[in-house]
């Protein structure tokens, strides 16, 4: 008979830090960047601080971590999705009809208006991420020269040509 | 040796690319808030709007989610509670009379919140500032019209403890608390959130003003400048024989005398200024004019304005939204006498007609407290009920039509600027300056000027000033809470006394067996003068003063058994005042005789005849039509598709049915006829046609003249047959016969070319529907079209008023008006506003409202109430343990 060890919660936090310390793979990074977007955004939406997200982008641009943005984009689908069921629950789409009806003289173009909030939702992330990328490219080309400092843990990783990559070239793939 | 690793070739373009990175962040980052915070054109602020947690997906919650509840309401004497029926039915009781009034406020909040807060706007002037210029013309109107100075005198002229000041501050509290709940909650209805902005609290003042909205919507009438055109045309003998002062067709007057012709009373002016000639009489005070660059007056050198010089003024009108003015009437009540019902106690009914909006205009409520018990409809944002039923009574109201708008025509002079002349002397126009707020575009000043009559309505062709009693002072929330409390019919009448304005019939039925009826309200005077069109402002023609109270009609337990009133003229032509004539702007009658006809009847009236009267769509005038269409089709050659249509009308009824070809081509007929019979006339007279084509002669479609030729035309083939406007002005003989075959023969032409030979596919409801408008028109809003039935002589009636904007998709509240549209004209949008019945002998009462108690399109009590309404169906009225029984949801109130 086997018997499930649950391991002491300090091994637990241990494991945890050790997790976070090391270098994480581009679908951790992801998945730890939608968790905190998630409950970023939620929770400033929950309260009106729906300029959250846009704070969260900041923040998720400014990281110099693959995966960082795509866990953002899947966080804030989330945070918006699950903040637009709470509150309009099974009539989401008759709400989303009157908005319409209001706003365009139709009902029928309900589901324009779901699709529109989250397409605002994902503007206002990505905005934040660009502005945050933008403000750590531009600290970075001030300082003098390149350090491994400025990938955050992060060791960077031969190209192809074995050269170090360059600033610029990362970038890319974040934002 | 180490290499140096060769430079880049594009290292020394890196500064300018992270720049520009930067700037087009910066850029879209900034447009990205721009659209969040403050929106775009007509895009709202998407962040506020778009969010989970505050924007539109949060329900206000009277979306069919409300259930149980406790809610602290601070302002609160005692706990008190609110049950809501499962289709919505509210009962409210409270713990103490204010109680009561705050948690009325509080219910209509919750449910009316959109409606109370557009309709103050509109009535002070303020919709602009969240709807953009295109409600301008409508809130300069308004603060032209003074709705707002009236509501405010009215509140300042209130002593502390005059119990509606108590009342009004009451409701406000319920309103605020309402208001509060909801804005915490981030649940304000969806237009606010759409529109960008937050209610303002709610003041008395608010509520005054919508009381003097819905005065406006009953009893500001264009009719006089509609008429003008008409009446400068046509010699006077020949305007009393197509109009005359008395509609020809029957008439049932409530009050058949004997009248008393007691002096004139004087106006409820607290200080009448114009009486010394010191400014406007109307509400408000004016400040010194410093305004001289007004245009030059068109009118002659008497000071009497042309025909045309009118047709500015009647387009400003024409611009107005469709509550602004009154068009029509269509309101009916009547209570029978014990000795007339199977019960043995009176039986009243009352259906009051308005615009068939979503949200209605009413909202029905049960009100309990230690010193009042009623059941009735309440306007939202007015604390109190206007019909309804106390424990001792019931009452219901219908609109008397006697002109109490009057048109001035003011003498300027070019070289006087900003003068008029008045009373053998030039006198300067009083002004007042407002700074309307526009919406996306700052302010625009707009300047009131008065004259001694009133507010200048026109400057354009024609100085036009209005005198209208509706900004007089009036106690109408002192009279309604005195009604509440009333024991008999003598009680009754005498709480109106103060009620001043909008006129109104006011029918009793006493579970004690008596019934009654009086018309309170204001009805100007001017000796000499004919009030039902423009009149000079030279001071010739000032109003002297107004019918006395005990000289206005009423009557108590008259000998006929039972009381009538469908808008029609409450007396006779015996009457020895000024008082409604057929075209300015009683109704002709048709609905009351129809009412008259079913109650002279043998046998004793039930609740079940008078819920079927109510919904009946018998047109007497059809009836009494049609034999003679048949006599004179007798005997004459007639083509195939003639004989089958004089076959289809010979055993018709005259209903007004859905399914029946006979009503709808009665309709065309009906309309030829007075055209075949006037339009040669009316060429000869050359009657200019008015901008908003109302005084116009149309060969199948009715205008507003029309509808008064109707009845000449038929009392003239009824009684005087050779009647010389059958002719034609060219001499040509024609008399009652020829003219009725001519227009028979051109009416079967029309409609077979129009509709088709099949006649069997000419039914009414295929041609004519009925549609309830949303508020807002919002056509997704609306419901709707259905195929309708009646006409506006049929009890069960309706009336075409549509708005342009209808039409077109735009707001009620903005710029609209009749139309003349042909498709626009066979929708009807009026009707029922509320039916409600009861026998005080078996103590049955039933009600309906044609939509439900909210105003979110997603409630289940939108429009709950309107498959049972087109029906006929009443649902019943419950009270007390009874509604307690059947109450699905229960508000615990405390303070």
């Amino acid at each position: 008979m086997t018997t499930l060890k649950t391991p002491p919660a300090r091994t637990i936090l241990l494991r945890g830090a050790t997790l976070l310390k090391a270098r994480p793979g581009r679908s951790r990074v992801m998945l730890v960047a939608a968790l905190i977007a998630l409950i970023v955004e939620f929770a400033g939406n929950s309260t009106g601080l729906w300029l959250m997200t846009l704070a969260a982008g900041v923040v998720a641009g400014a990281m110099r971590r693959k995966g960082a943005i795509s866990g953002l984009v899947l966080g804030t689908v989330l945070a918006w999705g699950l903040g637009i069921l709470m509150e309009g629950g099974g009539r989401t789409l008759q709400i989303a009809g009157v908005v319409s009806a209001l706003a365009l003289g139709t009902r029928g173009l309900g589901v324009a208006i779901v699709i529109l909030a989250f397409v605002y939702a994902l503007l206002l992330a990505l905005a934040g991420a660009w502005l945050g990328a933008a403000g750590r490219r531009l600290l970075a080309g001030r300082r003098p020269a390149e350090s491994p400092a400025d990938y955050a843990g992060e060791a960077p990783r031969a190209n192809e040509a074995g050269e170090a990559p360059h600033a610029d070239e990362e970038e890319k793939e974040s934002v | 040796m180490n290499a140096r690793p060769a430079r880049r070739p594009g290292r020394y373009l890196r500064p300018l690319r992270r720049a520009a990175d930067c700037l087009g962040a910066l850029i879209v980052a900034a447009v990205v808030m721009m659209l969040s915070t403050g929106g775009a054109g007509a895009v709202p602020a998407l962040g506020p709007v778009l969010s989970p947690g505050t924007g539109v997906w949060r329900l206000s919650p009277d979306a069919g989610t409300a259930g149980s509840a406790t809610i602290m309401l601070p302002a609160l004497d005692k706990p008190g509670t609110v049950a809501f029926e499962t289709g919505g039915g509210t009962h409210i009781t409270a713990g103490t009379d204010q109680d009561l009034f705050r948690m009325i406020g509080f219910v209509d909040a919750r449910y009316r919140l959109t409606q109370m807060d557009l309709e103050r706007r509109q009535a002070l002037g303020e919709l602009s500032a969240v709807l953009g210029k295109s409600t301008l013309k409508s809130d300069t109107f308004e603060l032209d019209l003074g709705l707002n100075r009236a509501a405010q005198r009215d509140w300042e002229h209130m002593a502390a403890t005059d119990p509606a000041r108590v009342t009004l501050t009451s409701y406000a509290q319920g309103v605020n608390a309402a208001m509060k709940q909801l804005e915490t909650g981030h649940q304000l209805p969806t237009l606010f959130k759409l529109l960008g902005y937050t209610p303002k609290p709610w003041t008395p003042v608010d509520s005054l003003a919508i009381q003097r909205l819905m005065t406006q919507t009953l009893s500001f009438s264009d009719a006089a400048v509609t008429w003008s055109y008409a009446a400068k045309a046509i010699p006077h003998n020949v305007f009393d024989a197509w109009f005359p002062a008395v509609s020809a067709n029957p008439q049932v007057p409530y009050d058949q005398g004997p009248y008393q012709n007691a002096p004139l009373a004087p106006l409820p002016v607290r200080a009448d200024p114009a009486r010394s000639g010191q400014g406007p009489q109307a509400a408000g005070a004016a400040l010194p004019p410093n305004k001289t660059d007004l245009p030059p007056n068109k009118t002659d050198p008497n000071g009497h304005a042309s025909a045309t010089a009118l047709g500015p003024l009647e387009e400003r009108l024409g611009a107005l939204p469709v509550n602004a003015l009154n068009h029509f009437g269509n309101s009916n009540a009547w209570v029978i006498s014990g000795e007339h019902t199977q019960s043995g106690e009176p039986i009243l009914a009352g259906d009051p007609h308005l615009q068939l909006t979503l949200p209605s205009p009413w909202y029905q409520m049960e009100g309990s407290s230690p010193g009042y018990h009623f059941t009735g409809v309440v306007l939202p944002g007015i604390p109190a009920p206007l019909m309804g039923k106390t424990g001792g009574f019931a009452w219901a109201v219908t609109n008397s039509q006697h002109p109490v708008t009057l048109f001035y025509l003011d003498k300027t002079d070019p070289a006087k600027p900003g003068q008029y002349f008045w009373r053998g002397g030039w006198h300067r126009m009083g002004t007042l300056k407002y700074q309307i707020r526009v919406k996306g575009r700052g302010t625009v000043e707009h300047t009131v000027r008065f004259t001694a009559q009133g507010p200048v309505l026109s400057l354009q062709g024609v100085t036009a000033s209005v005198w209208w009693a509706g900004t007089l002072p009036s106690t109408n929330l002192d009279s309604a809470l005195r009604i509440l409390r009333a024991q008999s019919f003598a009680q009754f009448r005498d709480s109106l006394r103060g009620w001043a304005t909008p006129s109104l019939n006011f029918l009793y039925a006493g579970k004690n067996g008596d019934i009654g009826a009086v018309t309170p309200g204001v009805a100007p005077q001017v000796p000499g003068h004919e009030i039902a069109l423009p009149l000079p402002g030279d001071g010739s023609a000032d109003v002297a003063g107004t019918i006395p109270f005990d000289a206005l009609p009423t009557v108590h337990d008259p000998a006929s058994g039972y009381i009538i009133s469908a808008n029609n003229r409450e007396v006779t032509g015996a009457y020895p005042y000024e008082y409604s004539t057929s075209y300015n702007f009683a109704d002709p009658g048709y609905r009351a005789q129809e009412i008259a006809d079913h109650l002279a009847q043998p046998g004793k009236q039930t609740f079940a005849q008078t819920a079927a009267l109510q919904t009946d769509v018998q047109d007497s005038l059809a009836q009494d039509l049609n034999p003679y269409l048949l006599k004179a089709l007798a005997g004459q050659p007639l083509t195939g598709q003639e004989q089958k249509v004089a076959q289809l009308m010979r055993g018709w009824n005259g209903s007004i049915d859905i399914n029946s070809p006979q009503a709808f081509f009665f309709q065309k007929l009906n309309v030829r006829l007075s055209y075949v019979t006037f339009d040669p006339w009316w060429k000869s007279y050359n009657i200019p046609k008015d901008p908003l084509g109302q005084v116009a002669m149309e060969p199948f479609s009715g205008t507003f003249p029309t509808q008064i030729m109707y009845g000449t035309v038929l009392s003239w083939i009824q009684h005087d047959p050779g009647n010389p406007f059958f002719s034609l002005p060219d001499g040509t003989k024609r008399n009652a016969t020829t003219v009725l075959r001519l227009a028979f023969r051109e009416t079967v032409q029309y409609m077979t070319k129009k509709y088709g030979p099949d006649i069997s596919k000419w039914r009414y409801g295929a041609h004519f529907d009925r549609v309830f408008p949303s508020l807002l028109s919002v056509k997704a809003f609306d419901a709707g079209p259905y195929p309708a039935a009646g006409d506006p002589r049929t009890v069960s009636s309706g009336v075409p008023v549509t708005s342009v904007q209808e039409a077109t998709g735009g707001n009620a509240l903005v710029n609209s008006s009749y139309t003349t549209n042909a498709a626009a004209l066979n929708r009807l949008t009026t009707g029922a506003s509320w039916r409600f019945i009861i026998d005080w002998g078996t103590g049955q009462v039933g009600a309906v409202l044609p939509g439900g108690d909210s105003e979110n399109p997603i409630s289940p009590w939108y429009r709950n109430g309107i498959p049972i309404w087109l029906k006929g169906g009443l649902l019943p009225v419950r009270e007390g343990a009874t509604a307690d029984r059947a109450a699905a949801i229960r508000w615990r109130f405390t303070s």
